[in-house]
């Protein structure tokens, strides 16, 4: 990539105490996009998660 | 089957080929000429290969016979698939030549010929469909489905049934490839020539893409967090230290995220983002790699003082 635009091919997981108020975790996903990653995705607590919130960013932008 | 019939249906591919050709003649306009032939009229001339005792006789021939039989009812049926093909497209408004149909049709008719001619074998033709195959394979992905559906489609339809003409006449070559199995064949080269076989084809293909994205995804480390860690004054906190990234020199960036890279909490992130493409030695690779650490720094374990700790060091004067 060398420094130019583009999106490096990564992926991330934030998993967020089931405690957590919705409007924060929405907010805290906010800033994963701000920070660069282009597909972020919130999934509430639920049996498959363990009842935690979890975050997933997949792809990271560069410039 | 007697030498009448048999003129019949060798007349019968060589009008076949004549029109296609003469197809290829024309100028790139829409339309095509009138058909000499049309894939009504060809399918009563090859009758006696389409109807459903074709296995019965087959079976009742044995040896050279037996081979002889199965490559022409293959030919007849692939003659009346293509004529069927042909004009499928003409009702949908499509340009044939634009897609090259004309030639394997021609392909076909030619060693249609050559069987009945003793000529030309059909190993010179499976090179060509081989290039052809893979020429044509891959061009279609999934985005231009939703600009170009109908060529998009056409152009799958293409190189779904050169692919199954090609599988085919391989096969041919052996006396081991029974008419049933080909029949068989003949059934997919068939579906390959329509819409929901196309459908399938970048569906299927569509779903390869999306492995070989997933794949090559790095996964990078997952942070877990409290409900702390997502309270506004944390966000506000980490929104305040972004800032201050993008507004460091590209020399202090680089070597921020040079300092970084020495540091247990950070090195494999940088490692792996090194692998995926970025440039540490750059400015704007550098800046994005220190948001990247920053998304490792949301947990209230100590990572996030790091790292402000180093965008302090590389930005005092």
């Amino acid at each position: 990539m060398a420094g130019d635009a583009g999106v490096l091919p990564l992926k991330k997981v934030w998993v967020v105490d089931g405690a957590a108020a919705e409007a924060d975790v929405q907010a805290q996903a906010q800033q994963v996009r701000d920070l660069g990653w282009q597909s972020v995705t919130v999934f509430p607590p639920s049996a498959e998660t363990r009842q935690s919130w979890v975050i997933v960013g997949e792809g990271f932008a560069v410039g | 089957m007697g030498a009448q019939a048999w003129r019949a249906a060798g007349t019968a591919a060589l009008m076949l080929v004549m029109v296609l050709l003469g197809g290829c003649r024309s100028p790139a306009l829409v339309g095509a000429p009138e058909p000499l032939m049309t894939a009504d009229e060809l399918e009563a001339s090859l009758k006696p290969y389409l109807g459903p005792d074709v296995v019965t006789t087959y079976q009742g021939k044995s040896g050279a016979d037996q081979t002889n039989y199965r490559d022409q009812v293959i030919y007849a049926r692939i003659a009346v698939i293509d004529a069927r093909f042909k004009a499928f497209l003409t009702g949908l408004g499509v340009e044939s030549k634009s897609f090259g149909i004309g030639a394997d049709a021609a392909v076909i008719g030619l060693n249609t010929g050559s069987v009945l001619s003793g000529g030309e074998t059909a190993k010179n033709i499976l090179s060509g469909l081989a290039g052809a195959v893979t020429g044509i394979k891959g061009s279609v992905d999934k985005n231009a489905f939703y600009d170009q559906t109908v060529p998009t489609l056409v152009s799958q339809m293409v190189a779904s049934r050169r692919e199954v003409l090609a599988g085919m006449l391989g096969k041919m070559q052996t006396a081991n490839y029974t008419l049933v199995e080909a029949l068989i064949d003949l059934e997919g080269y068939e579906f390959a020539g329509s819409f929901a076989g196309a459908l399938q084809q970048i569906g299927q293909k569509a779903g390869n893409q999306l492995q070989v994205a997933e794949a090559r995804l790095q996964q990078l480390a997952t942070t877990r967090l409290q409900a702390s860690d997502v309270a506004p004054d944390q966000i506000q906190a980490r929104a305040a230290l972004a800032g201050r990234i993008q507004g460091l020199t590209g020399p202090q960036a680089i070597a921020a995220v040079k300092q970084a890279a020495t540091l247990p909490a950070f090195s494999a992130t940088v490692q792996q983002a090194q692998q995926a493409g970025a440039d540490p030695a750059s400015e704007t690779g550098a800046r994005a790699l220190l948001k990247l650490l920053l998304s490792d720094a949301f947990a209230s374990t100590g990572t996030l003082a790091q790292l402000t700790g180093i965008i302090n060091g590389v930005s005092a004067p």
